[in-house]
């Protein structure tokens, strides 16, 4: 009786090389960007909140890919939530188009604001990079005051830090580097484990180029993975998917339940804080609240970081603040102030916009619909042509 | 090269072990492991009063075993439904001491240390080696999910592996592994996706949705376990080392006799041999041997879990076993049996109906699977108003 031949050799071998030819491939395709058609943004189905955990060389390559179609124009990012996002517009109507339009060849625009995110990340990464390389570079982002954040950004972005650190796209900058270490008490993220697990996620990215390469297949050839946004089409390639976002009519000034629940939710955020400004001594959580927002903002944005820097605290739709007594709405404009303050103060040049725009500018209680958006790019393309006047 | 094989391999279980479980949850172990391995050296040397001190020892880690995973449930859940200040008053001084999970797998560790006690104790020989003994119990790729080894089919298995690897084998054990990930990650992980998502919306889809959600539950619990016990089986076969197998096709049973040969097979092996039999099998009437099923399977519906729809799960299973063994003696059921073996895609059917029914006792609580049963019958869902 003849020994069955084993090929077992050959494909230990055949593994060995397909391990090594996926991690070159990974590490070919690193810093490619996406193959997007006319991008805009990046939309629900090409972002994280529908799934796809696009990585930070992707939303970098979007930024070079403008830099060179336009050489010698300044790049401004729009970084921030969903309000710069444009959540409330469609890609058509996004009114990062209008601001482009408006600002003409004084700047090269480009959205890589994420539903979500918070003022210093995604779209803010992006901007310390180019800027540590000399790139005539601005960020735009934005704030509600009412987020909190931290340096290492939250949820869903917060692999996406790691991911920029652990291939050294960022500044060196002790206080972001022992943030997490030396305040306990502030960060978002109590569970080590899973820094740990983040840190070695963007290891494994670095070194084989895993998520690099998985993120374009996904894209481009199959999904991997079933999310609410996508349900059964899960299994199509992204590549698919088109910008779901409609242009939203203006809210209903007669919808008395959404009236409610958004005037809750400011109402909510501010019995938080404000209790410091009442008489008697403020209790702890809100001088700690103060004290993180600080510590927080110093922490994320090294000082030679913040000359190209734009902070816009956003205004909520007027019609929710009428429906606050008058104590609730001067508490609502102090913490405002203080929130412009907390910006100013560090050394970054800070904004309070929207602050004229009419409830029929809104889709809800701080999104903005297609007037509102134009509203707003037409009021920062007039402060940005002064603020290069001024930086000139 | 065997030796410096062996402590390579033991070093690295146990700083696996060790990083998964934390202090808290290696220290027990380590005594219960070093109780069973001086236990069955000692035993063996007795001729007489051997026996006694396995037993002994059986009894000190299935106390162990109860204190570490079963006592909220036997005192919260039990004593408490009939003795509230009694069960209180135990709570108070048992919980303050005991960590807040049990140490990792125990339910393996407990079940490999009592079939390896009670087969000394039959008269099989012990493991002489500590260094054997440790990798029988520390062995990481079946540690935390199993499947459970029987040392006298692992201790040669080992030294085989030990001595001689092969590329065969190293392979082979890449296939399984990586079969084992594409049914956790990739099949399993999405399915899970899917449930979380629709689990809230349960009773108001429509009715083929709720179905499909149905079949979901089932395919997550088989993907998921299936491949965990694929990537353990990989593992050990990449070093050369042969573990039990853990599924063999489950859901083409015909029936839950043949579903249990079948499903998680080291589990109803271990619950067959060190149960079922004990407790007297099928060798003293059919009355003790459908009692000593059902109350065999209310110790394997536990052991998955201490709460109420697991045991309840676990009798579902023992009261399906039982209807088994008498049905074919049962004159007017003889069209059915006439059936299924006429035509065996009934009786795979009929035993894939009862095992996914299954899952909704072992997934949610008691009153909600019996409403989600329920729902199953029901063409229109119900308002969420």
């Amino acid at each position: 009786m003849t020994e069955k031949k084993s090929y077992s050799k050959y494909f230990l071998l055949g593994t060995m090389l397909g391990f090594l030819l996926s991690t070159a491939a990974g590490a070919y395709i690193t810093g490619k960007p996406l193959p997007l058609s006319n991008f805009v943004r990046f939309h629900e189905y090409i972002n994280p909140n529908g799934g796809f955990y696009l990585t930070y060389n992707q939303m970098l390559a979007q930024a070079r890919l403008l830099l060179a179609d336009k050489p010698g124009k300044p790049l401004l990012i729009i970084g921030g939530d969903s309000v710069f996002y444009g959540e409330g517009q469609s890609s058509e109507h996004c009114w990062t188009k209008y601001l482009q339009q408006e600002l003409g060849d004084d700047y090269a625009v480009i959205n890589l604001a994420l539903p979500g995110t918070k003022v210093f990340e995604a779209g803010y990464w992006v901007y310390e990079k180019l800027l540590s390389e000399g790139q005539n570079v601005f960020l735009l982002t934005d704030a509600m005051p009412s987020t909190v954040f931290e340096p290492s950004g939250t949820t869903p972005l917060h692999y996406m830090y790691f991911d920029a650190r652990e291939r050294g796209m960022l500044l060196p900058y002790a206080a972001r580097e022992t943030f997490s270490r030396q305040h306990r008490e502030w960060t978002l993220f109590k569970d080590e484990g899973h820094q740990e697990n983040l840190e070695l996620r963007a290891k494994l990215n670095h070194y084989l180029g895993v998520e690099e390469l998985w993120t374009q297949f996904t894209y481009s050839v199959a999904g991997n993975y079933f999310h609410r946004t996508t349900e059964f089409r899960s299994l199509l390639p992204r590549r698919l998917f088109q910008d779901p976002f409609e242009d939203r009519p203006p809210f209903e000034a007669s919808d008395n339940e959404k009236l409610e629940h958004g005037t809750n939710i400011v109402k909510r955020f501010m019995a938080g804080i404000t209790a410091l400004y009442e008489k008697g001594p403020p209790s702890e959580y809100e001088q700690f609240f103060w004290r993180r927002l600080s510590g927080c903002t110093q922490a994320s944005v090294p000082p030679n970081a913040r000359n190209n820097l734009i902070v816009c605290v956003t205004a909520i739709n007027p019609l929710f603040i009428d429906e606050l007594n008058e104590r609730e709405k001067k508490e609502y404009r102090h913490i405002k102030e203080l929130w412009l303050e907390n910006f100013t103060r560090q050394g970054f040049q800070t904004w309070s916009l929207n602050d004229k725009l009419a409830p029929e500018h809104y889709v809800d209680f701080d999104h903005l619909s297609v007037e509102g958006g134009k509203a707003m790019a037409t009021e920062l393309a007039k402060r940005l042509k002064e603020f290069r006047e001024r930086k000139n | 090269m065997v030796k410096l094989r062996l402590w390579a391999l033991l070093i690295f279980c146990a700083v696996f072990h060790s990083h998964f479980a934390g202090a808290a949850g290696v220290a027990p172990i380590a005594v219960l492991a070093l109780l069973t391995y001086v236990t069955a050296l000692t035993a063996s040397k007795f001729k007489k009063g051997g026996g006694w001190l396995c037993l002994s020892t059986i009894i000190i880690v299935t106390a162990a075993l109860l204190t570490y995973k079963y006592s909220r449930f036997l005192l919260l859940d039990v004593l408490a439904s009939v003795n509230k200040p009694l069960a209180e008053h135990f709570a108070a001084s048992l919980f303050a001491a005991l960590p807040a999970t049990p140490p990792l797998a125990i339910s393996f560790f407990a079940f490999e240390f009592i079939h390896y006690l009670y087969e000394v104790r039959r008269g099989r020989e012990p493991i002489k080696k500590p260094q054997d003994f440790l990798a029988f119990a520390i062995f990481f790729p079946s540690l935390v999910a199993g499947p459970i080894k029987r040392y006298q089919d692992f201790i040669p298995s080992l030294y085989q592996g030990l001595s001689a690897v092969s590329s065969r084998d190293v392979a082979a054990g890449m296939v399984r592994l990586a079969a084992g990930f594409f049914k956790k990650l990739m099949i399993a992980d999405n399915i899970n996706q899917y449930i979380l998502e629709k689990q809230a919306f349960y009773f108001a889809v429509d009715l083929p949705e709720r179905w499909l959600f149905l079949l979901a539950l089932a395919g997550r619990i088989y993907y998921d376990f299936s491949g965990y016990t694929d990537i353990a089986l990989g593992l050990a076969m990449m070093m050369g080392i042969k573990l039990p197998p853990n599924f063999n096709g489950p859901y083409g049973a015909t029936s839950i006799r043949d579903f249990w040969q079948r499903w998680h097979m080291s589990l109803s092996f271990w619950i067959r041999d060190y149960i079922y039999i004990p407790l007297g099998g099928s060798q003293h009437g059919l009355a003790r041997r459908i009692l000593s099923g059902i109350l065999a399977f209310a110790l394997c519906g536990l052991w998955h879990g201490a709460s109420w729809n697991f045991l309840f799960w676990g009798l579902y299973h023992g009261l399906g076993l039982a209807i088994n063994t008498v049905y074919r003696k049962l004159p007017w059921l003889s069209p059915l049996w006439k059936l299924y073996d006429k035509y065996p895609l009934t009786a795979r059917l009929t035993t894939f109906l009862f095992v996914v029914f299954g899952w909704l006792p072992f997934f949610y609580p008691l009153d909600k699977a019996w409403s989600m049963f329920l729902m199953l019958f029901q063409f229109k869902g119900v308002s969420g108003d």
